[in-house]
């Protein structure tokens, strides 16, 4: 209770700070709305004009689109902090964290709060929203469990691959461009049927950096598709633990390399 | 009379901004993984588009990919430093150093844009090879292979102007940072690299051509893809040129009164 009630007074200091400078704030969020949303933009350009992409309509992609956007803001916005741990690691900010009396993970997760991160979210609970009123789907009460539970573990499997490479800073000092590769392959690859690419790319996509699971895998659950799917349909029920499993593989790796940590010394 | 060649000054200043590249090698490679991972899923979107057929609206599958290849390439190596360093010392105060030198500040903005281009050429060794793996690099007929060297020179000089004049924003705006990155991102789509032009919706058309990022793009590219083929490619090449004579007309302006509302941060 303690330990949330440091974070909130955290989160808040951060915000009072960032609107201190009201124009930048909302060029920042434009921008995280805009640059969120251009990949949207292509895809409704061009099945507005050419109907399906491997028997996936325009408002299927959509809902694909709206997860995993969705759950790329729930990532952002609890964690942008990790955004900066080349900087924090080498200019040796990171002491500070050490000696502090809460644990050193949550700090650096819930420190700070990047308001441009809203737009993230924003788009994606609009573009979800949205789909969700085009696409017709046999609702029970299990599949909206799935849908939110979806949402989160698709947020932990894109926050796996940015906190795991993030692990290697400790030795190496940077981290940003293996970790943009990793957000660029999720924010370009889950919006997407991955039944469209072929076998090597779709194995890639499923097993080695399994952003299938993200959007794809669930949505073929909502929307009585299991049949796409290279495994047995009532598997895809529990896609969200793909999530839970790499975050935790990822959260043990960092801790662990936090060890090689070496302070600036000035 | 003695024809008298450039300016030494710009010999220098492009050499040291093309040594200064270097320093960006690993992050470049990065950068180019990036665009090819994009090139490769465009690739894979538009193949499920096409299905088994041959032509949409009467472009090839085969000339698409050449287009949407090139176009991928030209993104990858045109070159926005140029906004960023007129940014950068608008913001820092560092502006009035460079405008009291004897040779002229935009001049001093494009050599180093000139000089990172350079720098940056050797990476085409790299860059070229990786497109035609990911995608497709047929080579067009003479007469548009000369006529697309001809429109890329274009595309560069459009390219520069129009990041200049964002840059000089920096001027009234201070901080372009937020400015320069939504373009950035705006104009990998406006350029018409990941749709042609060609295939988009007329409103969103319109928009393109009243922007000068098409002029980079979208022209070169589709006469190197063989799309626009004889006297057709004079049109293109004819916008090209009108952009950069708008560009630098506005450019003339701006800056004429960028020097009157120069604020130097710091001291």
């Amino acid at each position: 209770m303690r330990l949330a009630s440091l974070c909130w007074a955290l989160v808040t200091a951060s915000i009072r700070g960032q609107m201190q400078y009201r124009l930048n704030f909302l060029i920042d969020v434009a921008f995280g709305l805009v640059f969120s949303t251009i990949g949207f933009v292509f895809i409704w350009v061009v099945l507005g004009r050419f109907e399906a992409i491997g028997g996936w309509t325009l408002s299927e992609v959509a809902l694909l689109y709206g997860m995993r956007l969705t759950s790329h803001g729930i990532w952002t916005v609890n964690f942008s902090r990790l955004f900066a741990i080349d900087r924090i690691v080498r200019d040796g900010e990171f002491d500070r964290m050490l000696i502090r009396p809460m644990p050193m993970l949550p700090q650096l997760m819930f420190g700070s709060f990047r308001i441009a991160t809203l737009g993230d979210l924003l788009g994606g609970v609009i573009i979800l929203g949205i789909a969700l009123t085009q696409v017709t789907i046999d609702w029970s009460a299990g599949k909206l469990i799935l849908l939110a539970c979806a949402l989160v573990g698709g947020a932990m499997l894109d926050g796996a691959f940015q906190l795991g490479p993030a692990a290697m800073t400790f030795r190496t000092l940077q981290s940003m461009p293996v970790r943009g590769l990793f957000d660029d392959v999720f924010g370009r690859f889950s919006g997407y049927p991955t039944s469209i690419f072929d076998r090597g790319a779709r194995f890639l996509l499923m097993w080695i950096v399994p952003v299938a699971f993200v959007a794809w895998v669930p949505a073929t659950v909502l929307l009585d598709r299991t049949a796409e799917l290279p495994f047995a349909g009532w598997m895809a029920w529990f896609s969200p633990l793909a999530g839970v499993f790499c975050i935790a593989v990822a959260g043990w790796l960092f801790v662990r390399e936090s060890r090689h940590y070496q302070s600036s010394g000035s | 009379m003695t024809i008298r060649g450039p300016h030494p000054v710009w010999w220098e200043m492009i050499r040291v901004s093309a040594r200064r590249v270097r320093i960006y090698r690993t992050a470049m490679v990065f950068w180019l993984i990036r665009s090819m991972l994009q090139l490769f899923l465009i690739r894979v979107v538009w193949t499920a588009v096409y299905g088994d057929q041959e032509t949409l609206d009467g472009i090839g599958a085969d000339t698409l990919l050449v287009y949407l290849t090139i176009s991928a390439v030209q993104v990858y190596i045109l070159p926005d430093i140029i906004a960023v360093e007129v940014g950068e010392r608008i913001e820092t105060g560092q502006v009035a150093t460079d405008l009291i030198r004897p040779f002229g500040f935009l001049k001093q903005m494009v050599a180093i844009q000139l000089g990172s281009s350079l720098g940056f050429a050797p990476a085409l060794l790299l860059v070229v090879p990786s497109a035609m793996l990911v995608g497709s690099l047929e080579l067009p007929s003479l007469v548009n292979a000369l006529a697309y060297v001809f429109s890329f020179a274009l595309g560069y000089l459009v390219t520069t102007l129009t990041w200049l004049l964002v840059g000089l924003g920096g001027f009234w705006l201070i901080n372009i940072g937020g400015l320069r990155a939504l373009l950035s991102v705006a104009s990998g789509f406006l350029s018409g690299a990941l749709i042609p032009v060609w295939f988009m919706p007329d409103a969103l058309r319109i928009v393109v051509q009243v922007l000068p990022f098409q002029a980079m793009t979208f022209l070169p590219a589709s006469i190197f893809s063989g799309q626009v083929t004889g006297t057709a490619m004079i049109g293109p090449l004819l916008m090209q040129l009108a952009w950069i004579g708008i560009l630098t007309l506005v450019i003339a302006r701006v800056w004429a009164r960028a020097q009157r509302k120069l604020v130097i941060q710091g001291g």
